[in-house]
């Protein structure tokens, strides 16, 4: 089963997604993606965690080249989030196809996955042509995981509407 | 008339060709078409872009924008949403994100089917069901 999950800034798609992989008994991987650097990705790293706190996920920080992890222990897959992982692809050393690569990877190889991805795409401020070539390469990442997902789910204030599959 | 919405790279472009049946050339694209021929194919995408760029050309009533496509043959209207974000400092994208909201509520009423699009994937939120 794919999921492909999505909301905005605080909708709740994050909760959404752990209690959906909770329903899963074995092993649950939470691979997160967030660059654990600067003092405000350490605070939210940390409410996260929290979060998980007790749910029985085992946690791997990674913020990309998902080749060398071995998934088949694991009976589902958290990825949060698409955007971290597409910015430390082509910002922070690799390219659009090894993006490609490491999600084609999670796509192949997790029995079951979830995507947990940020809606940033209704906004009307006139960005830089830098801006909204990232959210061109996410989103177009996002629909074509969407095409191949069993649902994709929008949370919004922490509820959720299946766009495809149903509950 | 049909209206497809969604946010910025949700691939409706790409809905509607294969939805409709139809090429890229049945389409203007409101980011760079001549102002005067907007709406004389049989849809156009970058609505956005095209209020965008009537502000900035001059018009200053949304309604005059609206009576233009209620005159076409246009018949497949594709927009952008753009309202969900933070109220832009700036005054042509603060009047572009008003006349947004304001033409498409106008534009749905009058539209027989309005699909929203969410990264390719279609509801149907007002009309007959595809």
């Amino acid at each position: 089963m794919i999921y492909l999950i999505s909301g905005g800034s605080g909708s709740g798609k994050s909760k959404f997604a752990e209690d959906e992989a909770l329903k899963y008994n074995g092993r649950k991987l939470y691979i997160a993606t967030m660059e654990n650097k600067s003092s405000s990705a350490k605070e939210r790293i940390l409410k996260h965690r929290n979060m998980r706190q007790g749910k029985g996920f085992e946690t791997l920080e990674k913020e990309k080249y998902f080749k060398d992890i071995n998934l088949s222990a694991y009976e589902i897959v958290l990825l949060e989030c698409l955007p971290n992982l597409t910015a430390n692809h082509i910002y922070g050393g690799g390219n659009i196809n090894m993006l490609y690569d490491d999600v084609e990877y999670l796509l192949q190889k997790a029995e079951n996955l979830i995507i947990v991805t940020n809606d940033i795409s209704s906004c009307a401020l006139h960005y830089d042509e830098e801006v909204y070539k990232y959210i061109k390469i996410l989103n177009q990442l996002a629909c074509s995981i969407a095409e191949r997902a069993d649902k994709v789910i929008e949370v919004t204030a922490g509820i959720p509407i299946y766009h495809k599959g149903v509950k | 008339m049909e209206l497809i919405i969604g946010g910025a790279y949700n691939s409706k472009l790409n809905f509607a060709l294969k939805y409709y049946n139809l090429k890229q050339e049945d389409f203007q694209n409101g980011a760079e078409c001549n102002l005067n021929d907007a709406f004389n194919k049989k849809g156009i995408y970058n609505l956005h872009l095209l209020i965008r760029r009537f502000i900035i050309s001059g018009i200053n009533d949304y309604n005059k924008i609206i009576e233009k496509i209620l005159l076409s043959n246009t018949e497949i209207i594709i927009c952008t949403e753009v309202g969900n974000g933070v109220v832009p400092l700036d005054r042509i994208d603060n009047q572009m994100r008003e006349y947004v909201g304001r033409i498409l509520s106008i534009i749905s009423e009058k539209s027989t089917r309005v699909i929203r699009i969410y990264y390719g994937i279609p509801s149907v939120i007002k009309g007959m069901d595809i």
